[in-house]
């Protein structure tokens, strides 16, 4: 944890270059009109991030965070709908939707560890998407909600930027995604994150310093769960709309999947690399599968190569690809 | 001297065995209690019960005069009752200095910062380095705690559970696999601990138990067998029979 | 009256034999999960193979329905142990997650295999009771389904089996005792690999079996793992951890509450047993009749 380094080396610091190449990327040949691509990476990377104070820091594998994701997601469309137009106070909303869910989640969940805290994430985490599903007059159910607009910002009379434009919101969530790891980063290097990690250490130990570990533990869930909340609003505005099915268990395990295969398990950076592949991979594979079916006369599902490469990843990167590079052998995150 | 730790009737079953059988003590303050007793006695259980890792099922824990039966572990800790564990329970993966500064950290009342930089606790990081100096374990602060040896490892369980600055401090078998070298280190660093802060140690080595004990607890199938001096005990039938066919030989 | 009376109890039976399958299929889901504490996401694709080998047998070879019933379990529940072998058992005592993503996988690309199987694809079919279960049947004042009375009756046979193992035969003691406790059995000196491998099977075996006698009265579709996985999640939390009467009562529960909850407020539907689970938490912190386990320690 480095706070005493001369100015070159903080250079050099993955969050300066992480961020650097995302600024860019708008400009890269090719790949830079992908603008809604790019921003979903940014938007995901955001979540995973966060969730990994929960999931590497603090050790507890929720599977279940994609509600908040999707909470976060359908509480910026309903705001927008129904209550204000805009885009702070939606995004805004939506960040405390994620974190009041999860906290009152977290009231239950945060009294167990290891399996039986994952089963019940799992257990709850199916409730919301339930009653996105069937609470059709607040959500509209199935079909979902739609037409949300990106507003534009600004100050009134000094300036204004167009969200509508996809290269000023591709901008706009490049600077709420640096605040966020920004803030992470500073809650994992704090009295808190030692505690969180003490935790998934040696829980009882941890426990046994004096400290009150069922906080610690609902703080971790709440806290990856706004911003899981922030993540899904920013969704919202991106495809201007919220369906259930960004609430159900098939998100929670790519969240989690995205940071295991990036190395999040032993790095802070991991969930950012577990996004972008994750996100960028998969219309890249969907397209080569389509191709790969075309010339085999057979259709090939596109979730069989999806889950086989689950299995694939578990089986032989356990640690993820940092993990791999570093030639971790353990998944510990330091 | 008074009791800074009253226990009364404290009874503790898992299914259909009895591990601690209406256990009344009292533990005086500023001495040194050893615990002892053949393996299954209910010891350890009897750490955990009063500690707060599990509940009993009857009975009652006086501290300092506060009944402490239903407080949760880092309740008691936090009211000056610490322990350490028979098997090493340390954060393993964490450096030495690491492992000292979420202990010291916790006593000095840290922990919910969430924006603060760690690093720039200053109190912390000086009670660390001091503590670690203490201990006699300078030079290592940033070995992971799974490298340095098992006599370093076992100090650093003690060191640990001091952090807290308890005033009552419960060692589990300190000496556990230790050789005699080593045996002998931290038989001395318990005798200096002594006068400082009020000890319970469950020891299996009676050199050691008879060398350092103010007071002797003999514990056997759950109940309280004896108590005395260590004198008293040496010379008791009870508890000669107790350990007869067993690996202890109190002559 | 008489045909609140008759609705009524058709509502009460559809709830008692849907709980009656959730039990059992919490059964096989409980059972990996205490001994093994892996949270087999599998189990609701197996239950679909069950189903789907069962019309298979019917609908291409023509056999008749015992036949699928005794072989498409023995079929899943080697499909179970390969997949046991092959991969799952390389994740037990690990951090969870690697449990939890790898059955995920492999349930999600399970299910895509079932869509890309030529005769089975991806639309939904129906499974036809056997003969002489066929129709209805006139019982006083209500008429019900006569392949329901007989599923019950099978899927309580199913129950009361299994649990004459469990109690009755010394393995059947050893997996017990080890759904709660795994290092016991350690400690017993038992072949744990191969334990845990049949548990699986018996787990497996425990899904297919369901899957077939729940295929006439469900819609045999890709998707029927799915929603048959997520009623079990919530009964093994509502009725504890590796607690086998916990698994049957939960499920009964959970089928009683949704019939019941439609008569008033259909769109509740999905929501009242998590309704119910939730205030089973907050009483009961593990679940009805679930004890302390290893998995929380």
């Amino acid at each position: 944890m480095p706070s005493q380094q001369p100015w070159r080396k903080k250079l050099t610091h993955p969050m300066v270059w992480i961020f650097v190449l995302f600024f860019f990327f708008p400009r890269f040949p090719f790949i830079g009109q992908y603008l809604s691509l790019g921003t979903e990476v940014m938007i995901w990377s955001l979540f995973a991030v966060g969730f990994n104070i929960l999931l590497g820091y603090t050790g507890l594998t929720s599977f279940g965070h994609g509600a908040y994701f999707g909470i976060g997601a359908y509480t910026a469309g309903i705001i927008f709908l129904r209550v204000y137009p805009g885009f702070w106070i939606p995004l805004l909303l939506s960040i405390v939707g994620g974190a009041f869910f999860a906290g009152l989640v977290g009231l239950i969940v945060a009294k167990k560890r290891g399996i039986y805290f994952s089963l019940l994430t799992i257990a709850f985490g199916q409730v919301f998407y339930f009653v996105a599903f069937r609470w059709e007059e607040l959500t509209g159910g199935e079909t979902g909600l739609s037409k949300i607009d990106r507003i534009p910002i600004g100050i009134p009379g000094l300036f204004q930027v167009k969200l509508s434009n996809p290269i000023n919101y591709y901008y706009v969530c490049w600077a709420i995604f640096l605040i966020a790891t920004i803030i992470v980063w500073k809650i994992v290097h704090s009295p808190f994150g030692r505690v969180i990690q003490g935790i998934r250490e040696n829980e009882v130990r941890t426990r046994y310093l004096g400290y009150n570990v069922y906080f610690y533990k609902w703080a971790s869930v709440t806290l990856s769960g706004a911003f899981a909340g922030l993540a899904g609003g920013l969704y919202t505005f991106l495809i201007h709309s919220a369906f259930a099915t960004v609430l159900d268990w098939t998100q929670s395990g790519n969240v989690v999947m995205m940071n295991l295969l990036g190395g999040g398990l032993v790095n802070f950076f991991g969930p950012i690399l577990g996004a972008t592949i994750f996100i960028s991979s998969r219309d890249l594979l969907s397209a080569y599968i389509s191709r790969a079916s075309y010339a085999l006369h057979f259709e090939i599902d596109w979730l069989f190569i999806y889950g086989l490469i689950f299995v694939f990843v578990i089986l032989f990167i356990p640690t993820g690809i940092l993990g791999l590079i570093s030639g971790k052998k353990r998944a510990v995150l330091r | 001297m008074a009791a800074i730790l009253a226990i009364d009737g404290l009874t503790k079953n898992f299914g259909g065995l009895r591990a601690v059988d209406s256990v009344s003590l009292q533990f005086e303050e500023g001495k040194l209690t050893s615990v002892i007793g053949p393996n299954g006695a209910g010891k350890t259980t009897f750490f955990n019960l009063l500690t707060g890792l599990i509940k009993p099922d009857l009975g009652k824990i006086i501290f300092k005069g506060e009944d402490i039966t239903k407080l949760p572990i880092h309740g008691i800790v936090r009211k000056g009752i610490s322990r350490s564990f028979q098997i090493i329970n340390l954060f393993n993966e964490m450096t030495l200095l690491e492992n000292v500064w979420l202990g010291v950290q916790a006593q000095q009342g840290h922990g919910v910062e969430l924006f603060a930089d760690s690093d720039g606790f200053r109190s912390i990081r000086d009670e660390t380095f001091r503590v670690i100096k203490e201990t006699g374990l300078t030079g290592k602060e940033e070995t992971p705690v799974k490298l340095l040896s098992y006599g370093d490892r076992r100090i650093l369980e003690i060191t640990l559970s001091l952090t807290a600055k308890p005033s009552l401090l419960l060692l589990d078998e300190p000496t556990s696999g230790l050789v005699s070298d080593d045996r002998k280190r931290i038989s001395k660093f318990m005798k200096e601990l002594s006068s400082q802060l009020t000890l319970v140690v469950v020891e299996h080595d009676m050199d050691i138990v008879l060398s350092i004990s103010d007071h002797i607890v003999v514990m056997y199938q759950g109940k309280i067998l004896a108590q005395g001096t260590p004198d008293e005990i040496r010379r008791s039938d009870k508890v000669q029979e107790a350990y007869l066919g067993g690996q202890y030989c109190l002559a | 009256m008489e045909e609140f009376l008759g609705e009524f109890s058709s509502f009460v039976m559809i709830g008692l034999v849907n709980g009656l399958v959730y039990a059992v299929v919490a059964l096989g889901f409980t059972l990996v999960l205490g001994v093994m504490q892996v949270i087999n996401f599998t189990h609701g694709v197996l239950f679909a193979f069950g189903a789907y080998f069962a019309f298979t047998a019917q609908r291409y070879f023509n056999l008749p329905f015992w036949v699928g019933l005794v072989f498409a379990p023995i079929l899943v529940g080697v499909l179970g142990i390969i997949l046991e072998r092959v991969a799952i058992r390389k994740t037990y005592g690990g951090n969870p997650l690697f449990g939890l993503l790898l059955t995920f996988g492999m349930a999600t690309a399970l299910e895509a295999v079932i869509r890309m199987v030529p005769i089975w694809g991806k639309v939904g079919y129906s499974v036809k009771a056997p003969e002489f279960v066929a129709g209805s049947i006139e019982l006083g004042f209500m008429t019900y389904s006569k392949y329901r009375l007989f599923l019950a009756v099978l899927a309580i046979l199913i129950i009361f089996a299994t649990w004459l193992f469990l109690e009755k035969t010394p393995y059947g003691g050893i997996i017990k005792a080890g759904a709660y406790d795994s290092e016991m059995i350690m400690a017993l000196g038992k072949n744990l690999p191969r334990l845990r491998m049949y548990v699986f099977g018996l787990g497996a075996i425990l899904a297919g079996v369901a899957g077939v006698i729940a295929a006439p009265i469900y819609s045999v579709k890709p998707a029927m793992g799915t929603d048959i996985l997520m009623p079990a999640f919530l009964i093994v939390v509502l009725g504890g951890i590796g607690s086998f009467w916990g698994s049957v009562i939960g499920g009964l529960i959970v089928g009683m509450s949704k019939s019941m909850i439609v008569m008033v407020f259909p769109r509740a539907e999905d929501i009242i047993p998590y309704v119910i689970m939730a205030f089973i938490l907050i009483f009961r912190q593990r679940g009805l009749m679930g004890e302390k386990s290893v998995l929380e320690a």
